[in-house]
């Protein structure tokens, strides 16, 4: 899956720019490949802000990610090597970078250490200080670099192409049976959970029936008393509205008994209209007659209508109340 | 790209689609409707519980109010008119005697159950203790009457009757005929 690519098989190109720019693979191809020395050459990478590291090389790992042995190491000394030039003793070869301002300068191998070149390199780069790594040391420090690259970094590197159009006819051949199943699989399960669902309320429909059919006898029976009482209600409200005359008669009757000297001449009963009229011997009994009269309770807006002074004959008026608004009766 | 496989997954597109749109049924109606189903069962079955047969008949027999009401089945309109006068006539006291006695028809509306029986009646009675009773007497035969209009004054010209001094009344008194019989 990753690979390092090993310094000595890469060409090292770098450059910085004087403005942040968007490169493309297509952009570097036809700016840079001039600059490598490699013939068939394909190319690795990374834009820092407005500096270019490029890598160019002609194995073909094979694999999607791609790490520069000479990037992996100037990650592991910048820190430590800064405004340096470090030779690195390796397999028998020297591998030498130069960081500088923090930023990877350049970075070559040598067959033979050539003091000559470093002492160029040195001037080229303005810089004078020279660190010498062995081969155990960086053994070491590859070890420990391999150990400590996250997964991000290793995404950074990724070479790995998405051709879209190729991406979704592949998922599509990929999916297109799956996917097919899985949607008869669903329509499937949908049908099966319908039919139970529909079977399961049939079955409900049948016991409802049954039991509804168990208390059709009762309903009825309660449905038509229910009938019956709303009839005898209407009835009630229609024909029977004031309360019975023959009970109205007795309490008229009850309450003038009381009183010796009074005698009935006439009882008028319409309705809710009564009018009474009575002979009296004293005059006094027709305020007494109408406190009788006044407490019973069917009876409202009792008064005197007239009082014949001569005959002694008083004639009451009384509404009679509607036996839905007499409280105890 | 093998066209094969997206022909394959075009045709469960189109039959998803159809389906979806055209046989698939509403889930989730069906599962409101057992609900419901559900829940009347319940109703059924608690009312099934709660309310015997027992209870039922028993109300069935308390419900009599129709027998204050002189039966449809039994009789046409004018012969219960004629059994309510034979029922006055009858509950008449001693003392009481019936001067006038007239049939008044009422009309009644096609969707009443009942009609209203009618008599415009005059009758002198000795004492008024004597209406009293002939009200009482009336109760007994275990009809419902009602007094329209209930006129009671002293008279004088009740001697062709043989009684010499005493009350006459004037009343509209009504009985109620049930025009079908609900009891079965």
């Amino acid at each position: 899956m990753i690979t390092i690519l090993p310094m000595e098989k890469s060409f090292f190109f770098q450059t910085t720019f004087s403005k942040k720019i968007k490169l493309t693979d297509d952009l570097i191809q036809l700016n840079y490949n001039r600059y490598s020395p490699l013939k068939n050459q394909m190319n690795i990478y990374r834009l820092e802000e407005d500096k270019l590291y490029l890598w160019f090389y002609t194995e073909d790992f094979k694999t999607p990610f791609i790490i520069p042995e000479s990037y992996l190491l100037f990650t592991l000394l910048k820190k430590e090597h800064n405004n340096k030039l470090i030779i690195i003793r390796a397999n028998e070869i020297y591998k030498i970078l130069v960081i500088k301002n923090n930023l990877l300068e350049s970075s070559f191998t040598l067959n033979l250490l050539d003091n000559e070149l470093i002492s160029i390199t040195l001037h080229e780069h303005l810089l004078d200080e020279t660190v010498t790594l062995s081969e155990e040391e960086y053994t070491q420090l590859y070890k420990n670099g391999i150990k400590e690259l996250s997964l991000f970094d290793i995404l950074k590197w990724n070479i790995f192409k998405i051709n879209r159009d190729e991406v979704f006819k592949k998922s599509l051949d990929f999916i297109a049976y799956p996917l097919s199943f899985l949607v008869i699989f669903m329509m499937g399960i949908g049908i099966y959970h319908s039919n139970k669902l529909e079977s399961k309320f049939e079955h409900l429909k049948a016991e409802y029936l049954e039991v509804k059919n168990l208390n059709q006898d009762k309903k009825a029976i309660i449905s038509l008393e229910k009938q019956k009482k709303e009839k005898w209600h209407q009835f009630i409200n229609q024909e029977l509205v004031y309360p019975d005359s023959g009970w109205v008669l007795d309490k008229i009757y009850k309450s003038i008994q009381l009183f010796n000297n009074v005698e009935i001449n006439s009882i008028n009963i319409s309705g809710s209209k009564i009018q009474i009229q009575v002979k009296l011997k004293n005059k006094k009994d027709s305020v007494n007659c109408l406190n009788e009269f006044n407490k019973i309770k069917a009876f409202s807006n009792i008064f005197i209508k007239n009082v014949n002074q001569k005959s002694h004959i008083v004639y009451y008026s009384i509404d009679l109340l509607p036996l839905g608004g007499i409280d105890g009766l | 790209m093998d066209y094969k496989k997206l022909l394959v997954l075009l045709m469960v597109f189109t039959l998803y689609v159809n389906y979806t749109n055209y046989f698939e049924k509403d889930r989730k109606k069906l599962f409101n409707q057992i609900i419901y189903m559900e829940s009347k069962i319940e109703k059924e079955k608690q009312f099934n519980k709660n309310v015997s047969l027992k209870q039922t008949s028993s109300i069935d027999k308390n419900s009599s109010y129709l027998s204050l009401f002189y039966d449809g089945e039994k009789f046409s309109y004018s012969q219960a008119m004629g059994e309510m006068q034979d029922d006055i006539e009858k509950s008449l006291p001693k003392n009481c005697k019936i001067s006038n006695i007239q049939w008044r028809q009422t009309a009644s509306g096609k969707e009443q159950w009942y009609d209203t029986l009618r008599f415009n009646l005059t009758l002198f009675c000795k004492t008024p203790n004597n209406f009293i009773s002939f009200q009482n007497t009336l109760k007994e035969r275990k009809k419902l009457f009602n007094y329209e209009l209930l006129r009671l004054s002293r008279s004088k010209k009740s001697r062709r009757f043989r009684i010499e001094e005493g009350i006459k009344i004037q009343a509209q008194i009504l009985g109620y005929r049930v025009r079908n019989n609900e009891k079965k």
